[in-house]
C-alpha cells in the first residue's frame, strides 16, 4: 500500500493511473485539518449531452487534456467516497484528500443529490506527491433525472500563481537585456558613423579633384571605395534608426503633408534603377489627393524601402505598381510588383530586426534585413497598420493603412498604458 | 486620492466575491499615482486581516475567506509586470522567502516578497506547504544572501527551528535568516524558540533588514 510520509491522521490516498482506474483507496493518518469550500467556484467543462456515453465521456476527458476525471456512486457514505477515480493522471501521481473534509464533502454531495443540480466547486488543499500543493477544480453532472451518478471533470491547479509570478520576471529581464544590447549596439553603430563618413568625404574629393589622372582601373578602385562606404553609410543609419525606435525615441514630427508629392517623389528616386533594370514602375492615383498629419522623413523611408524592395527583388520586364487612395477615416497605400513573392514561412519573419527573407534580390542588390522592422515601427508609431500579401514566384503587395488624424492625449495614452499591464492575468 | 477609501471599497469587494471590481479598484488607485507598496501595506493587508477577523467571528463563511484570498491573488498576480517593470534597477541581492512544513498561508509573504522584489532584490518565492528538506536544498543551491521565513501557524515551529539550525551549520552560518508571520505575533516566545538572525513584525521592519543585509558576493 502507498502512503505519502508527509501526511499523518485519517484521509484518502487515491492512487490512479494512466488507464483511467483506481488501484488502491486507502485510509491514511492526516496531520491537520485541511479546509474544503464547496461554494466556490465554478467551471462546468462539459454539457448534458456528452454526459451520456460513458466510453465516449472519458475519452473526451482524455483529449481535453483536464487534470481527472471521476465518477461518484451515491449509495452511501462509506462507498460514495470509494470514488471510481479515472485518471489521465501521470502514473505514480497520488491525491490525498483529508479526512476532515471527508464529511464535508460527502455533506455536499447529499445537498446535491436533494437539489438534483449539476454543480461546480473547488477542493482546495489536496497533496499530490510531485507537487506541494493543488487546487483542484471540480464540476459534475446528474446522468439522469434519478441520479444514481455523478460525473465529473477536474483541473489542477499547481501553484501557477508562483510560475507566473517567476515567468512574469524571467520576460522582464529579458527585455531589459534587450534593451541594453540595443543601447550598446546603438553606440557601437554611432562610433562608426564618423569615420565611415570621413572615408567617404575624402574618396568624394579624390573622385571629383584626381579622377582625370587615373587609369581604368585605379578609377574603378576609387569607385568602389566611394560605393562601398555610401553604403555602409546607409547600413549604419539604418542600425540607429532601428536602435532608437527599440528604445522607445522613435520621435515623429508630424505635419500636413500632400502623400501624392511624397510618392511621386519617391518613384522618381527609384525609377532610374528601374529603368536600369527594365522595370515599369507605375504610380495610380483613386480619388482624390490625401493631405494628411504624417512625418514626411520617416513616411519617404517608408515609401523608399517598399518601393526600393519591390524594384530589388523584381525581374526585368516586369512592373510595380504604386497606388494610393483614401477614403472618410483612413489613406491606403500599396506597392504591388510582379517579383520573386515571400513563401509562408518568411512572411512571419520579414518584419522582424535583422531577419531578411530568404529571397535573393535579381541584380545582386544587398541589404541587412531592417527596412521592412523600421517601416513597420513607423506605421504603428502613426497609428497604421502594414499587411503583406504574396506567393512565391507571382510577385508581393504591401499595403499600409494610415488613420487620417489619430493623435491621442497624453492622458488617454497614460490610460491605455495602465490598462495594458494590467491586462495581464493568471495563467 | 483617499487611500482608506480604497481599502473599504476594496474590502466590500472582497466580501462582494467581485474579482473584477477588485482589480479595477487596485488599477485605479495605480492611476491616481498610489504606490505598489502602500496598495500591499495599506489596501491587500488590511482587508485580509478584516477578511480573517470577520471569519473567526463567523461572520463569513470559510469559503468567503477563501474566495477573498483567491480574488486578492489573483489582483496581485494582474500586476506582477507593472511590478517587475518598476523595480529598483539596482542589484541589491538574493532572497529566498518561504512558508515551512505545511503551512498553507501564504499571501502575507507574498506581498514581501513583491516589496523586496521592488526594492532590488531577486527574490525567489517558494510560497505554502514548503518541505523542509525541499527549503534546504534549494537553499544550499542558490545560496542565497537573505532568507525569508514565514509562519501563520505555530505547528510547523520545529521545521522552522531544525531548518534555521541545518542551514547555519551544514550551509552557511553567514546567511542572515529572517523570520516573520502572524504565529510569531501571537506567541511571542516563538522566535527564541526557533531562533534567528531578525524578527520583521511587519512589512517596513522587514525591508529595513532586508536594506542592512550586505551582499557577500558580486
Amino acid at each position: 500500500m502507498e502512503t505519502d510520509s508527509n501526511t499523518k491522521g485519517r484521509g484518502f490516498i487515491i492512487r490512479c493511473t494512466q488507464e483511467g482506474i483506481i488501484k488502491d483507496i486507502i485510509r491514511n493518518e492526516l496531520k491537520q485539518e485541511l479546509p474544503f469550500d464547496p461554494e466556490e467556484n465554478i467551471h462546468y467543462y462539459l454539457d448534458h449531452q456528452s454526459l451520456i456515453d460513458h466510453k465516449r465521456f472519458f475519452a473526451q476527458v482524455r483529449e481535453s487534456g483536464a487534470g481527472l476525471a471521476w465518477q461518484l456512486n451515491l449509495k452511501g457514505k462509506e462507498e460514495t467516497m470509494a470514488l471510481t477515480f479515472a485518471a489521465v493522471l501521470e502514473e505514480e501521481d497520488l491525491l490525498v484528500v483529508a479526512a476532515e473534509n471527508v464529511d464535508k464533502i460527502l455533506d455536499y454531495y447529499e445537498d446535491l443529490i436533494k437539489r438534483n443540480s449539476p454543480y461546480a466547486n473547488k477542493i482546495r488543499d489536496i497533496i499530490q506527491r510531485s507537487f506541494t500543493r493543488n487546487i483542484i477544480r471540480n464540476s459534475g453532472l446528474p446522468k439522469n433525472a434519478e441520479i444514481e451518478t455523478y460525473h465529473g471533470i477536474s483541473t489542477i491547479n499547481n501553484q501557477l500563481t508562483n510560475v507566473q509570478r517567476a515567468l512574469t520576471k524571467k520576460n522582464i529581464e529579458l527585455k531589459r537585456i534587450d534593451e541594453q544590447k540595443n543601447e550598446y549596439l546603438g553606440m557601437a553603430v554611432h562610433d562608426l558613423r564618423n569615420p565611415i563618413g570621413t572615408i567617404m568625404g575624402y574618396s568624394e574629393i579624390l573622385k571629383e579633384e584626381i579622377e582625370k589622372n587615373l587609369n581604368d582601373e585605379q578609377k574603378e578602385m576609387l569607385d568602389l571605395i566611394y560605393s562601398s562606404s555610401e553604403y555602409m553609410l546607409k547600413i549604419i543609419d539604418d542600425f540607429l534608426d532601428v536602435s532608437k525606435i527599440q528604445l522607445g525615441n522613435l520621435k515623429l514630427d508630424k505635419s500636413l503633408v500632400n502623400l501624392e508629392e511624397l510618392v511621386k517623389q519617391n518613384i522618381s528616386i527609384n525609377l532610374i534603377v528601374a529603368q536600369q533594370k527594365d522595370i515599369n514602375l507605375e504610380y495610380i492615383l483613386i480619388g482624390e489627393a490625401p493631405v494628411v498629419m504624417v512625418d514626411p522623413g520617416k513616411m519617404n523611408q517608408v515609401l523608399n524601402n517598399l518601393i526600393g524592395n519591390s524594384v530589388k527583388f523584381s525581374p526585368s520586364q516586369s512592373s510595380i505598381t504604386v497606388t494610393l487612395s483614401s477614403d472618410y477615416e483612413k489613406v491606403m497605400m500599396e506597392v504591388a510588383d510582379e517579383g520573386l513573392g515571400i513563401s509562408m514561412e518568411d512572411k512571419e519573419k520579414i518584419f522582424n530586426s535583422y531577419q531578411q527573407a530568404e529571397t535573393k534580390s535579381t541584380n545582386g542588390e544587398k541589404g541587412e534585413g531592417l527596412g521592412l522592422a523600421i517601416v513597420k515601427k513607423i506605421i504603428k508609431g502613426h497609428g497604421g497598420v502594414i499587411q503583406v500579401q504574396s506567393e512565391e514566384g507571382k510577385g508581393s503587395r504591401f499595403t499600409v493603412w494610415l488613420p487620417k488624424d489619430r493623435r491621442k492625449t497624453d492622458k488617454e495614452q497614460d490610460l491605455s498604458e495602465i490598462k495594458a499591464m494590467s491586462d495581464t492575468r493568471p495563467i | 486620492m483617499d487611500i482608506q477609501k480604497i481599502q473599504k471599497d476594496y474590502l466590500s469587494g472582497l466580501l462582494r466575491g467581485d474579482r473584477h471590481q477588485c482589480h479595477l479598484i487596485v488599477k485605479d488607485a495605480l492611476y491616481e499615482k498610489i504606490s505598489l507598496q502602500e496598495v500591499y501595506e495599506q489596501v491587500f493587508t488590511p482587508s485580509m486581516i478584516e477578511i480573517g477577523r470577520l471569519w473567526e467571528i463567523k461572520e463569513i463563511s470559510i469559503a468567503q475567506e477563501h474566495l477573498a484570498t483567491a480574488i486578492t491573488q489573483s489582483v496581485i498576480s494582474g500586476f506582477y509586470e507593472y511590478l517587475f517593470s518598476n523595480k529598483t534597477p539596482e542589484y541589491k541581492g538574493k532572497m529566498i522567502l518561504t512558508c515551512v512544513g505545511d503551512e498553507l498561508h501564504e499571501l502575507g509573504p507574498r506581498m514581501l516578497a513583491d516589496l523586496i522584489e521592488m526594492e532590488g532584490w531577486d527574490v525567489q518565492y517558494l510560497g505554502a506547504n514548503m518541505p523542509m528538506d525541499a527549503i534546504f536544498h534549494i537553499v544550499m543551491e542558490e545560496k542565497p544572501d537573505l532568507v525569508g521565513l514565514s509562519a501563520t501557524v505555530k505547528e510547523n515551529k520545529e521545521d522552522i527551528k531544525q531548518l534555521i539550525k541545518r542551514i547555519k551549520e551544514e550551509h552557511d552560518p553567514g546567511t542572515p535568516i529572517m523570520v516573520g508571520g502572524l504565529a510569531y505575533k501571537i506567541f511571542p516566545d516563538l522566535y527564541e524558540y526557533t531562533g534567528g538572525d531578525f524578527l520583521g513584525n511587519n512589512f517596513e521592519e522587514a525591508l529595513k533588514f532586508a536594506r542592512k543585509v550586505e551582499i557577500k558576493r558580486s
